[in-house]
């Protein structure tokens, strides 16, 4: 029979391509492929494909001339009818070829476990072709003869059964990825039955290796479902950064990262540079003048051809992600030309309108048209947006000024720019509602920053230590630390005392200096640093001011003690300007109500006092820590994305957007119809997998199929008690791994599923445990506090709690465990102790 | 030849047969269609061979697990109507007599939930089976249906502090405090109960996991204050998990 009269029939063309595609059909899944009922109809064309296929190991593979013939029917497909070929085109193979390879680790795994039983009963699984035992897998001479065992088996699917995947995965992985490619995370599956079994199981060989057969039985039902990962668009990095906030932290990182090449974009509120480090006398530990080393860092910033510097600007909104952002600024009319105008104050002595200084916190007052202070940038005249109808009444000071700087009829600007970074430095503000303490600078009971504006030498006493009242210097101070209105750490008014009893005693020698510590508003976890120097520190109890007349006394533990200056050390609080700021970039606060750092989206960095209190010191190290981050970020000309973590089906999808405020990391985001996952910020915690009802969103590597399976697959072992134990990956399974590490010994009536994190941990998971048999749920995860996904924890925590309460028949059954990665013994010993319960209930 | 449809209703309250006749397509589906067994419309003698079964009501019985049997044998393709027969339903929450949803002893060809089942849904699936299509029943959630659904999801964390609204409903019930068990719900009833100012209580049970399972992981991602939480018919109103005992 010649060649074309065998290609002819289009079931034979059909089954060389499916040859080609599969490369070792059986012949019943053959019939199945080409959906024909009659054996003898397929035998028939076999037969007739004579010398172009040939039978080996019970299945059909080409030939070299079989290979040929394919060739010639693709060249020639004006001949055939073409739509077979289009229909069955070379894709993936789509029959399942597991291979397991069995690594006796040198025997340790060996001594205890009966190998050739393990390879008797995986033999018959599902799916399985060939099993390979190898003395030590991870070694890297090994890879040829792996190699030729993959080829030679047309194994397209691999479970390892041998150690950890905490230690090993990594170098499985790459010796894999020489011959799987990039299908290499998709392919493989571990089988952790050395720490799992092996070690931990020494003396009860038999049911060790029953174990070990149930693992394994599990991953290769886990490698089934394993799907393709799809990869990430790449996005071209815009090498610019928007800062928001010109205070210290603003100006150190705009510094720190137009050196390194970023173009930077400084955006300010207020009309100058500067922030609160420019209202301060001096700065702690280095007793330098604040104003000198912030006059410094401007000028420098001026100076810097990288940085452009927007005051008096308002962030509008944003759009884009990370490396290409597009922010919307609103410059707002500043009424007053900063290139025109020199600075020579005319306007200012003219103006007849006076108001509240806002940058010596109102102790004294200023024009309406004013220089902010003395160092500051740009160094003109402003006047505020919200006293322009009072001036356009007047317009006095448009007569004097020589330069025609002055425009009253501004109006405000759009600007927009883009951005492969923004960082948010908006810092805090000062805790206000001082009543209680009666606040009152005119009987000189002042706070600490207004204290600051006294000692400073621009300030309302010209740097005079006087008392505001009635301009004498004070005999005796008394300074309460720790003003707030619950128990927070300031986590800087500590050194702030000591710099301010140094300064006082340098000033007058004299004075009386009483500290006050209420241990009512102490904070709980916080010490307080006392100067060792400084001997009137009080720890008190219940704090109270009295005011009578002039004389003011502080009445604490029935003592009174008469202080003509009373400083309150006051804490900060959180930016009032951060809520608006959450409408459109995303982040949570934290129980302070400060940004937390964690939950940013990617692209977007917290620095310095927006995430918490700082001291100076402190925030000039975390901008270095932010440049550093930033400059990694926007170093490559494209950010390529890891695999997906996440993938969500948009047809299931019902757009409720419960996920939305489930991921910790604020990932997910829903904007009309669209749903829609940020790669880079996505961790893979998988929080966001139980709360969907219709199974849209799940993890790409343990999937819920996955997991419910290894239920299934664990619940068939024989045993009187049944315990299963959901470890996170980087706290209970790597304690159940330390275990094994040390060869603690358990029962083996454990069986573990690693999860990624304990928040990933669908009640149905645990319901479905008991459904199959097993007699109690044990859920492992880390300490509190310490979640690697924030607080994966107690959102299980709360799930478990729920489920105990409305079905009081699993309360003693399931059971909430912390541990640390380290605590082998305590894994041992709870495991233990909770089967052992469960056998005394039974 | 006409279709032979048998109707059988078990333990429940008949609405979901009821909703059969009061479809639009009713009167004129006798033209190609013969009901054999219907005791809400005719006289019912006994169960004969039919081509399609319709079966509706939770299994409470001995005699019912019986004729459930029966019907299986006889009829070409079962199918069952509305929540009671599928998940439970209220007379679920009857605790005494061990109970057993229809799925649970004989295998189903298709069913259609809702309590009862909503009509356009219900017409539609009768229309499909007599055709000899598969079911096609919606995949998606309730709040895909709703008119309320905000725009970006829920970015706070939601608290619940009540069951029923005190006014109609401007924006997302959840964002009102009250609780909507639409999230977790299969879409379907065009949230009829939500265009009418009550919140879902789903009924129409849920389109992946067990209703419970839904419900624990929906309200521990919620703060749902403590006193609501011990209302039982919170969790059981239409589903309640099967636990070996």
């Amino acid at each position: 029979m010649d060649l074309y009269s065998i290609l002819a029939h289009p079931i034979r063309r059909k089954i060389l391509l499916l040859l080609e595609k599969e490369k070792l059909i059986h012949f019943t899944s053959l019939l199945n492929l080409l959906n024909l009922d009659a054996t003898g109809r397929l035998t028939f064309h076999l037969k007739k494909l004579g010398n172009l296929i040939k039978k080996d190991v019970k299945a059909y593979r080409l030939t070299e001339q079989g290979h040929l013939a394919i060739k010639i029917m693709k060249h020639s497909q004006s001949i055939l009818s073409g739509e077979d070929i289009e229909s069955i085109e070379i894709r993936r193979p789509s029959i399942i070829r597991i291979g397991i390879l069995i690594c006796l680790c040198a025997n340790e795994i060996a001594d205890v476990l009966d190998i050739d039983s393990i390879k008797k009963f995986v033999l018959k699984l599902r799916n399985v072709v060939s099993v390979q035992i190898f003395e030590n897998l991870c070694q890297e001479k090994n890879l040829k003869l792996i190699e030729t065992w993959y080829n030679d088996n047309f194994v397209n699917k691999i479970v390892i059964a041998a150690c950890s995947p905490r230690t090993h995965a990594r170098i499985f992985e790459d010796i894999f990825t020489n011959f799987l490619k990039k299908d290499v995370w998709k392919n493989i599956e571990i089988a952790n039955i050395r720490e799992q079994c092996a070690w931990v199981h020494i003396f009860d060989p038999i049911t060790a290796t029953e174990n070990a057969k149930i693992l394994i039985e599990a991953a290769v039902n886990r490698v089934i479902l394993k799907e393709e990962i799809p990869l990430g668009e790449k996005i071209k990095t815009q090498k610019s950064v928007g800062i928001i906030g010109g205070g210290i932290a603003g100006i150190t990182l705009a510094l720190a990262l137009a050196r390194a090449g970023l173009e930077i974009h400084l955006i300010e509120k207020s009309p100058s540079l500067g922030g609160k480090v420019a209202r301060w006398n001096s700065i702690h530990d280095i007793e330098e003048c604040a104003t000198c080393i912030l006059s410094e860092k401007i000028s420098e910033v001026v100076r810097e051809k990288n940085i452009k510097i927007y005051t008096n600007t308002t962030l509008e909104s944003i759009s884009g992600s990370v490396g290409n952002f597009e922010l919307v600024l609103k410059t707002h009319p500043r009424y007053i030309d900063p290139k025109k105008c020199t600075g020579c104050e005319r306007c200012i002595d003219i103006c007849p309108i006076e108001k509240e200084n806002e940058y010596d916190f109102g102790l004294n007052k200023r024009k309406v048209v004013f220089i902010p202070f003395a160092h500051c940038y740009p160094y003109a005249a402003a006047i505020n947006e919200t006293d322009i109808e009072k001036c356009r009444a007047c317009r006095i000071c448009e007569n004097v000024c020589k330069n025609n700087a002055i425009n009253l009829d501004e109006t405000a600007k759009e600007v927009r720019i883009h951005v492969g970074a923004k960082i948010i430095a908006i810092g805090s503000e000062l805790f206000k509602k001082l009543s209680f303490l009666k606040h009152d600078p005119d009987n000189d009971i002042i706070t600490s920053f207004e204290f600051e504006r006294i000692l400073s030498s621009d300030g309302p006493t010209k740097g005079a230590l006087i008392k505001l009242s009635d301009g004498n210097l004070p005999e005796s101070i008394s300074i309460i630390q720790c003003v707030n209105g619950t128990n927070k750490c300031s986590k800087y008014c500590c050194i702030l005392a000591q710099k301010y009893i140094r300064e006082i005693k340098k000033r007058i020698p004299d004075c009386e200096i009483n500290l006050f510590y209420d241990i009512n508003r102490l904070p709980r976890n916080s010490i307080p640093l006392h100067d060792p120097l400084h001997r009137a520190t009080h720890f008190i109890e219940g704090l109270k001011i009295e005011v009578k007349g002039k004389k003011k006394y502080i009445i604490a533990d029935n003592r009174q003690y008469e202080s003509e200056m009373i400083i309150l050390n006051v804490i900060m609080i959180p930016n009032a300007s951060l809520v608006n700021l959450r409408q459109f970039l995303d982040f949570y606060p934290d129980d302070d109500g400060f940004m937390d750092k964690r939950t940013l989206a990617s692209g977007i960095y917290g620095c310095g006092s927006v995430t918490g209190p700082m001291d100076y010191q402190s925030t000039i190290s975390d901008a270095s820590k932010v440049a550093i981050k930033v400059i990694s970020l926007l170093s490559k000309e494209y950010l390529i994305p890891e695999p997906y973590r996440l993938k969500i089906d948009p047809n299931r999808c019902g757009l409720c957007g419960v996920c939305v405020s489930e991921c910790p990391y604020n990932a997910i985001t829903l904007e009309g119809n669209k749903i829609h996952i940020d790669q880079f910020q996505c961790k893979g915690c998988g929080m966001c997998v139980p709360v969907c009802s219709t199974n849209a969103i799940d993890l790409i590597t343990d999937t819920t199929a996955q997991l419910l399976k290894t239920i299934e697959v664990y619940s068939k072992i024989h045993r009187s008690t049944k315990v299963i134990a959901f470890c996170c990956e980087s706290c209970g399974y790597a304690a159940a791994d330390a275990a094994g590490l040390k060869k603690i010994q358990y029962t083996p009536n454990v069986l573990i599923v690693k999860v990624s994190c304990t928040g990933q941990i669908d009640s149905e998971f645990i319901l479905h445990s008991f459904e199959c048999g097993f007699d109690a749920v044990l859920i492992v995860g880390c300490h509190k506090n310490s979640c690697k996904f924030i607080d994966g924890k107690s959102k299980i925590g709360k799930r478990v709690e729920l489920l105990k309460e409305i079905l009081p028949e699993l309360k003693n059954k399931i059971q909430v465990i912390s541990i640390s990665a380290i605590e082998g013994d305590k894994f041992a010993s709870i495991v233990n102790e909770s089967c052992k319960k469960i056998k005394k209930v039974a | 030849m006409k279709t032979k449809i048998l109707i059988n209703s078990f333990t429940s309250c008949g609405g979901c047969i009821s909703s059969i006749i009061e479809l639009e397509i009713f009167p004129d589906i006798f033209d190609s269609v013969e009901f054999v067994y219907f005791p809400l419309i005719k006289d019912a003698i006994d169960i004969e061979k039919c081509d399609i079964a319709l079966i509706e009501g939770y299994i409470t019985r001995k005699d019912q697990i019986k004729d459930m049997k029966l019907i299986r044998r006889n009829s070409k393709k079962v199918i069952s109507v509305g929540t009671c027969s599928i998940f439970g339903g209220i007379s679920s929450m009857v605790k005494e007599i061990p109970l057993k949803s229809v799925n649970q002893i004989i295998d189903l060809d298709g069913f259609i939930p809702g309590c009862p089942a909503p009509p356009e849904l219900l017409g539609n699936s009768l229309m499909a089976i007599l055709n000899g299509e598969e079911i096609i029943l919606p995949e998606n959630n309730l709040c895909s249906e709703c008119g309320l659904r905000p725009e970006n999801g829920l970015k706070t964390k939601v608290k619940i502090k009540k069951l029923l609204p005190d006014k109609p409903p401007k924006k997302c019930l959840l964002l009102e405090n009250v609780l909507c068990l639409g999230p977790i719900t299969r879409a379907g009833c065009k949230a009829k109960c939500i265009e009418s100012n009550m919140p879902c209580e789903g009924c129409m049970g849920t389109v992946s996991r067990e209703f419970t399972a839904n419900i624990i992981n929906f309200l521990a991602s919620l703060d749902v204050s403590n006193d609501l939480l011990t209302y039982e018919g919170l969790f059981f109103r239409f589903s309640r998990p099967d636990l070996p005992t």
